[in-house]
């Protein structure tokens, strides 16, 4: 069942959520960036994997790369975390074909991250 | 230190470029990053995703709070853009380099004729009046996003195929679902783009997730390049009115058949 007004405080709400996020994650990519400019390496020497159990302390000693890795973790998540608020949304109006619709990109994208992880 | 200015400096034009035309930063990301960083396609095509994705997310979030765009629609059409950015994904790891340099070679191609023709258009026309919000520009008059849309088969065809074509190029495929959905599904321009930008995030990074799993996003690239393009995006979607596009747009066709002739360098690599 649709409820325009609903439908219309669901989407300045995810519209916030995503522009949050996006300025989030550029932050975190400036950050390193500039950490990355005091570092003065090559950047086409290529980079180190991302190693999660590195992560808060590799942020702790200013290194560029978390900040990064973060950044552009963050970008990645953007469109996933605004389909995960819609459904959200979706199921408190019992939108059921919306509910569907959010469920069956969650889980395409869910299949593309599995899928890519099992190849290697 | 001077890749890294390097790197900002090519996103930034290429943002500023492509919001001017009302074409992605993607179109330009992955020559320069080929042609001139040398730089694997599947690296570049990486970097782009992720670029398309911050650039959508700018815009998108701005589209949905102001009413402009429609979530209802754009989340039932990135269903499809999503399943068919997933095989996009997974094909542009089972084919060569070269392959995929054809396949953009291609797009570079199609891009600039779809220009010229617009170019050609607005001229007989007389409606050149420029700026870079021309795909913003509805003469239509149409009811905003909440206009109902017609045949949704093709918009469902047109997403899926939209899908393959950014996951396999870098692209956002705003340039297959903007027409879709003006042309196809009857929708007001505005809100066929505003809802095609809206679509580009969950679609670029459906595959944009494959790759970062299979190791073809590097951060130490794609960091700059990414905020290069967020603060060309930014600086040409604020001074895109008040720019006259007219030389601009031919110019563009140029650089775009230039490129596609040097690219032609790496399909026969």
């Amino acid at each position: 069942m649709r409820d325009r007004a609903a439908d219309t405080e669901l989407e300045r709400r995810v519209g916030r959520l995503i522009t949050a996020m996006t300025r989030l994650s550029i932050g975190l990519l400036v950050i390193g960036l500039v950490l990355l400019a005091l570092d003065g390496r090559d950047l086409l020497a290529g980079f180190e994997p991302l190693d999660l159990g590195r992560l808060s302390g590799d942020i702790l000693a200013a290194r560029p790369e978390p900040f990064l890795w973060l950044g552009l973790m963050v970008a990645l998540g953007t469109p996933s975390a605004r389909v995960a608020v819609s459904l959200v949304g979706y199921l408190r109006n019992a939108d059921r074909l919306m509910v569907g619709v959010s469920v069956g990109i969650l889980a395409v994208i869910a299949t593309g991250v599995i899928l890519a992880a099992e190849r290697g | 230190m001077l890749t890294g200015l390097l790197l900002l400096a090519g996103g930034a034009g290429a943002g500023l470029f492509g919001a001017l035309l009302g074409l992605g930063g993607g179109i330009l990301i992955v020559p320069f990053l080929t042609l001139v960083l040398d730089l694997p396609m599947r690296v570049a095509v990486g970097t782009s995703l992720v670029a398309v994705i911050v650039t959508s997310g700018a815009s998108a979030g701005v589209y949905l709070e102001r009413h402009v765009a429609n979530l209802r629609l754009g989340m039932t059409l990135e269903l499809f853009s999503a399943g068919g950015a997933l095989v996009g994904g997974l094909i542009a790891f089972a084919i060569s380099q070269q392959a995929l340099a054809a396949l953009f070679v291609g797009l570079l191609v199609y891009t600039a004729a779809a220009m010229v023709r617009r170019g050609v258009g607005e001229r007989r026309a007389g409606t050149a009046t420029g700026g870079g919000a021309s795909q913003d520009d509805d003469p239509s008059h149409e009811p905003g996003p909440d206009a109902v849309p017609r045949r949704i088969g093709v918009g469902i065809a047109g997403s899926a195929f939209a899908g393959v074509v950014s996951a396999l190029l870098g692209v956002g495929g705003g340039i297959v679902k903007v027409p879709v959905m003006h042309l196809g599904m009857g929708l007001p321009l505005r809100t066929a783009t505003s809802t095609s930008n809206l679509m580009i995030g969950v679609t670029a990074s459906a595959s944009a997730l494959i790759y970062f799993m299979r190791g073809g996003i590097d951060p130490l690239v794609t960091g700059p390049t990414v905020v290069g393009v967020f603060i060309g995006a930014s600086i040409g979607t604020r001074i895109g009115h008040r720019i006259k596009i007219g030389y601009l747009r031919w110019l563009f066709v140029a650089v775009l058949a230039y490129t596609a002739w040097e690219m032609l360098g790496l399909v026969f690599a």
